[in-house]
């Protein structure tokens, strides 16, 4: 979507920041989560500190924060198209907003370059998540009986 | 009446919003039905037992599920619809469900976690599917299929995004 449509490009690195912002928040509620379980004042059930799914309970704890940060970030999003009536802007867009504005890109840092190859290659990172997630599950995670 | 259906093409169906909404419609119907028939006397005790896989048989079943992501992929370079300033319902619709199918994840999550942390007092819900692919081998791999092919669809739905 063009500059001229979305706002400006100061608009735009202002939204990236307010998102930016609120990924550092999951992120901290993703950690705080795992060191609240490991230290036992979450507690899950008696099985937590069994050793023999100890770990079990642990790692399927810490996708339930995963999933968590996952709510946070989508219902942030949900907020911000209402508020804007456009997606969250992507680095993508900031580059051509620069690039028409005339504005000389500050977008080169290292978190950048990996945010734009994994949006590029979001199918690649999918298929790599599938693979691993089937051999893991396949090979380590036993349930009941089976 | 008219009007109303005129809308919904125009917004829904031409926004390429009716796929999702009919995952969403069938996962509705499926849930209601599969309560009506297992909650409260599912017992996973009674679970048929599974015997051991050969090679072929996990080997075969992440074939067929990576060969339907690929397909999806190959769906997903059909011609995307972009959002028009103002038009922006299918936008909301697709990021309302994102979130939330997120909420319904993170609460089967907060389950499987609670009832792997029962000592056995609780069921967790990978013992049920394990249960469903005793019963119904052909069916889950399906449904598993399907799935890969949305999310190949949704993860390559961009022009230019390639496999490399």
């Amino acid at each position: 979507m063009a500059a001229t449509t979305r706002g400006s490009v100061d608009e735009i690195k202002g939204r990236r920041k307010r998102r930016l912002v609120a990924i550092w928040i999951v992120g901290a509620v993703f950690l705080v989560g795992n060191a609240l379980d490991l230290l036992g004042v979450i507690n899950w059930g008696p099985g937590q500190n069994n050793p023999d799914s100890r770990v079990t309970v642990l790692l399927s704890a810490a996708l339930f924060w995963v999933a968590v940060a996952m709510v946070i970030l989508c219902f942030r999003d949900l907020v911000s198209i209402f508020k804007h009536r456009s997606r969250p802007p992507t680095l993508a867009d900031l580059k051509k907003a620069q690039a028409e504005a005339g504005d000389a890109a500050d977008t080169g840092s290292l978190w950048n370059e990996a945010s734009e190859w994994m949006q590029k290659h979001s199918a690649l990172v999918g298929l790599t998540g599938f693979v691993v997630g089937a051999l893991g599950g396949h090979f380590f995670w036993g349930v009941g009986g089976y | 009446m008219r009007s109303l259906w005129t809308w919904l093409w125009k917004y829904l169906f031409r926004a390429h919003a009716v796929v999702p909404l009919t995952v969403a419609a069938l996962f509705v119907f499926v849930t209601l039905f599969a309560f009506n028939e297992f909650a409260f006397r599912f017992v996973a005790a009674k679970c048929k037992d599974i015997a051991p896989d050969s090679w072929w048989q996990p080997t075969g079943a992440f074939i067929a599920v990576t060969c339907a992501f690929f397909l999806g992929g190959l769906l997903g370079k059909l011609p995307h619809k972009k959002v028009e300033p103002g038009k922006d319902i299918a936008l909301r619709a697709t990021q309302f469900n994102l979130t939330a199918l997120s909420l319904a994840i993170a609460g089967a999550w907060w389950y499987e976690t609670v009832a792997l942390a029962s000592n056995g007092k609780k069921e967790p819900i990978t013992q049920y599917v394990m249960c469903i692919k005793g019963a119904q081998n052909d069916w889950t791999i399906l449904v598993f299929i399907v799935a890969a092919l949305i999310l190949g669809r949704w993860l390559w739905h961009r022009p230019g995004s390639h496999l490399q």
